[in-house]
């Protein structure tokens, strides 16, 4: 079992990565790639998800779901950096014949379990995994992460009322609440969107509030999580492209361009030494495009 | 090779009735008893295809996820990505709000979901539009993955389901809500993509799927002294039997579609987009071509534009064309 410092180390490097990824794409999701970080590192780092690297498709893993399919550059660096992958593959982020694809495609990158980007599907995929575990009798647990935009959907409902319905207590949500989506703030676009906690204890799940960029808050909130009654959720309040200054809290950055002087600015915020020109320090295999090319 | 069914296969003179949607629960039903993957998923219309008591003897495979049709699929695709096969089911007209979701957790993620929209067309006629499902076969249709089957009959039910249980891809099955005629013998032939010629003539190829495909051998045995008519039961809209469509229109050199679909998107297009592009004749399609409104379903069908009068039309107006 890793220590929570361990955990935070393994989270630093994929958020690095991840912005390496994203820069050599010129396009993206820094924002929740890096608000559900903590997230994913406790699931696949910290002993949480039952996985193995060697064998994604081990049938007694425990599936996880990115609903928020937007935020797949954090889950490829997480992964990679799990084992499933070379970390070099990270280079192909967004490029033809990668399967580093823009959201999330199931079976396109080892370790990505279904495919998302049009929002509020994943729970009513994971209610249906978590009825396919009971029928057969196995303790796989489905983990369905989903952001705080994302519960805007109607459909995010449905699913969450059958959760009940069923009893589904081998089902566990994080709702990634980092308070932006992008055309503003949350509260702004969509002002009774909370208190989402309630909306959950409405239809009788098993709530708890995190600071889902507290790594120690995160491993303590998913195992509480894995013993509680019924479905739950925890409401991970976040901030959008944690910790990098210029991201933080900052709704632009749902999707943005990283040029190469936030880039450097980002990796200096995350302590990564890299070059000050562009080379195999800012992303292993990068490889400039030269003017012949550009043409 | 094409399947061809010889009109010994047909038998209308029993002249029964019976509901195509009633037929569905019992035939699931028998292949879910040996057949564990097989489960049953509802936005609260499992009883209107005749599963709730299947649901009350077998709960392990019903799930009814209230009137939630995104939910229906969305758990439907959580399941065939488990590995059971489910049959996601509810009117057809409710269908449309959920799309989405076939695109993207049934159809990006490559699952096998078998989708049945009940109440095709206007069969639900008194309950009036909302009710009706006109854009369903078309809806499905422009679905990378999906095959299309429109159910003909009661008898064709059985043979329908089973062959959408292991076909590759995931299928949509549309069933009628009103008693129909049932003129296809017990358990006929069937393949999903291979046609059945129902009678076969020399002037015109008449396609036609659904419950029209019975009532189009009603209407050109009447016809048969003026006009010598070849019938296909093309019930699969997609993939069509291009082999089967194309020996046909080449020996007739018209052709007629007719469904109970708006005139767009459905079989008719299906036929031309073939045609067009491999073998164009003179052709005309009939099929509604804007909403309907309630009235009970046999008065609708002339009301809407496919009616035994809408097909004899198309048919005098494809001919006049080919003879042009």
């Amino acid at each position: 079992m890793r220590s929570i410092n361990e955990l935070e180390a393994i989270a630093r490097q994929c958020r690095v990565d991840a912005l390496k990824a994203l820069w050599c794409a010129q396009s993206g999701h820094p924002g929740s790639s890096l608000s559900l970080m903590d997230v994913m590192v406790a699931l696949y780092h910290g002993g949480i998800a039952q996985h193995d690297p060697a064998h994604p498709d081990w049938e007694r893993r425990d599936r996880v779901i990115l609903s928020v399919g937007h935020a797949v550059p954090g889950l490829y660096s997480c992964l990679a950096h799990a084992g499933y992958a070379p970390v070099a593959k990270l280079v192909g982020l967004r490029q033809y014949g990668t399967g580093l694809e823009g959201h999330a495609k199931r079976g396109s990158f080892p370790g990505v379990e279904c495919s998302a980007g049009s929002l509020g599907q994943g729970l009513s995929i994971g209610v249906g995994l978590a009825l396919a575990a009971r029928l057969r009798s196995d303790d796989t647990r489905v983990f369905v992460l989903m952001s705080d935009g994302e519960q805007e959907e109607g459909s995010v409902w449905e699913a969450a009322m059958s959760a009940t319905k069923w009893d589904l207590g081998n089902l566990i949500a994080v709702v990634d609440k980092n308070g932006n989506q992008i055309n503003g703030p949350t509260s702004v676009v969509m002002p009774t969107l909370d208190p989402i906690g309630d909306k959950y204890k409405a239809s009788h799940w098993s709530v708890r509030e995190i600071n889902g960029n507290n790594m120690a808050q995160v491993v303590a909130g998913l195992n509480w999580a894995l013993k509680a009654a019924g479905p739950s959720v925890l409401i991970s309040h976040t901030e959008t492209g944690f910790p990098i200054s210029f991201m933080m809290g900052d709704y632009h950055w749902h999707h943005g361009v990283l040029t190469s002087e936030l880039f450097l600015t980002a990796m200096t915020d995350l302590n990564e030494p890299v070059s000050d020109d562009p080379d195999e320090t800012w992303m292993p295999g990068y490889q400039p495009v030269t003017q012949e090319e550009t043409k | 090779m094409t399947m061809i069914t010889p009109a010994s296969d047909v038998d209308l003179t029993a002249g029964e009735l019976v509901a195509i949607r009633r037929a569905f629960g019992p035939v699931f039903e028998s292949l879910a008893e040996t057949d564990r993957r097989l489960v049953a998923v509802t936005a609260d219309l499992g009883g209107s295809v005749n599963l709730a008591g299947f649901g009350e003897r077998n709960p392990s495979q019903y799930f009814n996820c209230g009137v939630a049709e995104m939910n229906m699929i969305g758990i439907s695709a959580g399941l065939a990505m488990a590995g059971y096969v489910p049959y996601a089911i509810t009117f057809g007209s409710f269908l449309g709000r959920a799309m989405d979701h076939v695109r993207q957790s049934i159809g990006h993620n490559k699952l096998k979901v078998n989708i049945v929209g009940s109440h095709g067309g206007i069969s639900n006629g008194k309950d009036g539009p909302s009710a009706h499902a006109i854009e369903d076969v078309g809806f499905f249709r422009s679905m990378p993955p999906f095959a299309v089957v429109v159910v003909a009959d009661a008898n064709q039910v059985g043979p329908a389901i089973r062959a959408s249980v292991d076909y590759p891809n995931p299928v949509y099955l549309r069933l009628y809500r009103e008693p129909t005629p049932v003129f296809y013998k017990e358990n006929p032939p069937f393949g999903i993509g291979k046609a059945n010629v129902l009678r076969p003539g020399s002037d015109v190829t008449l396609v036609a799927c659904g419950p029209h495909a019975g009532y189009c051998l009603r209407w050109i045995d009447v016809w048969s002294k003026d006009v010598s008519v070849e019938l296909i039961d093309s019930h699969t809209v997609k993939p069509l039997d291009e082999e089967i469509l194309l020996e046909s229109v080449a020996r007739t050199g018209a052709v007629v579609t007719v469904e109970d679909h708006y005139v767009n998107g459905g079989l008719g297009s299906a036929v031309a987009e073939l045609l067009s592009e491999r073998y164009p004749v003179p052709m005309q399609r009939v099929g509604l071509t804007s909403y309907a409104t309630s009235g009970p379903y046999y008065e609708l069908l002339d009301h809407v534009g496919i009616g035994e009068r809408a097909v004899r039309e198309a048919i005098e107006t494809v001919l006049s064309r080919r003879h042009a």
